[in-house]
């Protein structure tokens, strides 16, 4: 089995307080990983540096079997498509929220519609797109920010507690939509989630992050420090 | 009172009749603070964005040099400018005293601080989650900045009316380094004060009521473009 992460010693810490001490952990690569943890368990810090959005205090990070140095983040972040807990989209249409990663990356406004409207399609949100952004529901916000990683075409989407404050139908559309990865194999998923009956209905692995979040342990190839 | 009203419709008649004295000078002085304002902002825009999105040293103190320069003299800023620009100044062989020119660049110091500031203040309100949704999404540091700038736009757009007032307004700087010269760098400040000390109150408050009028029509506009937001 190929690793996407492999990570040993990683320590984060906020205002000196440790939220964050992993001894060792692999994530596998084209499968779904469920994050499961109180609140307070470190998900979403361990989500932010999984997405190279934070450097942790100590601890080596391999991606794709290379160190995940600093100088690289900027490179990193670009392979990696985040939904962050509570997404934040810009203050412009859901089309231009969608399309604003390949814009970044200096793509054509012809591969960008193209893209968009791919995605809108597989999502259910073509009918949004020149919707403003900022008069979306809850899970209408979601669905964009998935929609939004997703252009990208990355083989790696991270979700951090995607099933938080959405409607059922909502919910199952993205469980759908996780279920569908999981069987295609394509791409790495990693989520978060409270719920471990659904993690384990959804995810090949379980990571489970301890109750002070100082320790981590998963059911399979992760040793408990 | 009876001189007031008088003086009052003295005006009015003035703006009404499109006098080309007038309108020229209150040219010279949109045409100046305009441009002040768009060299302070290119400057003071992206300088308090990159305030926001860096840590360095000394940042503290920074923002408290700013909070003093917001109220910075005319006078003072004209008098430096001067020491500059006259014919035995570092600048003096550059012949920019008694010059438009002359003015936009004290007018632009006078302001930068406070665009600068307001820029600070208004990409610090910012939703604290801009940040990392724009390096999600891989922005580079320029694109991040650009974000910023697109999500707090009608608060740098109120920096800039700030500038825009402040700049209309000021009379120091106008006098000190433009020099009052007719059909050249006379600012409706700058021919209020003049037109005021000669007597001709009608013209100086013709001015006067321009002034606000413009004052006023710039802040409508921002206000429009605020609440299409």
């Amino acid at each position: 089995m190929a690793y996407l992460y492999q990570i040993s010693n990683l320590i984060f810490s906020y205002s000196g307080r440790k939220v964050l001490d992993l001894y060792h952990l692999h994530i596998d690569r084209n499968r779904v990983t469920a994050v499961v943890g109180p609140n307070g368990s470190g998900k979403s810090t361990l989500f932010d540096i999984l997405a190279f959005l934070r450097k942790p205090d100590a601890g080596t990070i391999l991606f794709r079997g290379k160190p995940a140095s600093e100088t690289r983040a900027a490179l990193l972040r670009r392979q990696v498509g985040y939904v962050q807990q509570k997404p934040y989209l810009m203050k412009m249409s859901v089309r231009d929220n969608i399309g604003l990663g390949l814009k970044f990356r200096g793509e054509t406004r012809g591969v960008i519609d193209a893209a968009v409207n791919a995605v809108a399609g597989e999502l259910g949100l073509a009918p949004l797109l020149d919707r403003d952004a900022g008069k979306l529901s809850g899970g209408e916000i979601q669905k964009v920010a998935l929609a939004r990683a997703l252009a990208l075409q990355p083989d790696v989407i991270i979700m951090d507690e995607p099933f938080t404050y959405l409607d059922e139908v909502t919910v199952n559309e993205i469980e759908t939509w996780i279920a569908g990865q999981r069987a295609g194999r394509q791409k790495t998923i990693i989520f978060s989630t409270h719920d471990r009956a659904r993690a384990r209905s959804l995810s090949d692995n379980i990571l489970n992050l301890g109750n002070s979040g100082t320790h981590a342990f998963s059911p399979g190839n992760h040793r408990k420090r | 009172m009876d001189y007031f009203s008088a003086a009052f419709g003295a005006a009015l008649a003035l703006i009404f009749s499109f006098d080309r004295e007038v309108y020229s000078v209150v040219w010279t002085s949109l045409h100046i603070s305009v441009v002040a304002v768009a060299l302070a902002s290119l400057l003071g825009i992206p300088l308090g964005i990159l305030v926001v999105l860096r840590d360095f040293p000394g940042k503290r103190l920074l923002q408290q040099v700013l909070n003093t320069l917001m109220a910075l003299p005319t006078v003072v800023v004209g008098l430096l400018l001067y020491g500059l620009l006259t014919r035995q100044g570092v600048l003096g062989h550059l012949g920019l005293l008694y010059t438009v020119g002359a003015i936009i660049i004290g007018q632009t110091l006078l302001i930068l601080p406070i665009i600068w500031n307001l820029s600070i203040a208004a990409a610090s309100g910012a939703d604290p989650r801009l940040l990392p949704t724009s390096k999600a999404l891989g922005a580079s540091t320029l694109q991040q900045g650009a974000m910023y700038m697109h999500e707090v736009r009608y608060a740098l757009a109120a920096a800039m009316v700030a500038g825009f007032g402040r700049a209309i307004g000021e009379v120091g700087i106008a006098m000190m380094l433009g020099g009052n010269i007719d059909g050249f760098t006379r600012t409706m400040t700058t021919a209020i004060a003049l037109e005021t000390s000669k007597g001709e109150f009608e013209f100086a408050l013709a001015l006067g009521i321009l002034l606000l009028a413009t004052a006023f029509l710039v802040n409508f506009v921002v206000q429009r473009f605020q609440a299409m937001g």
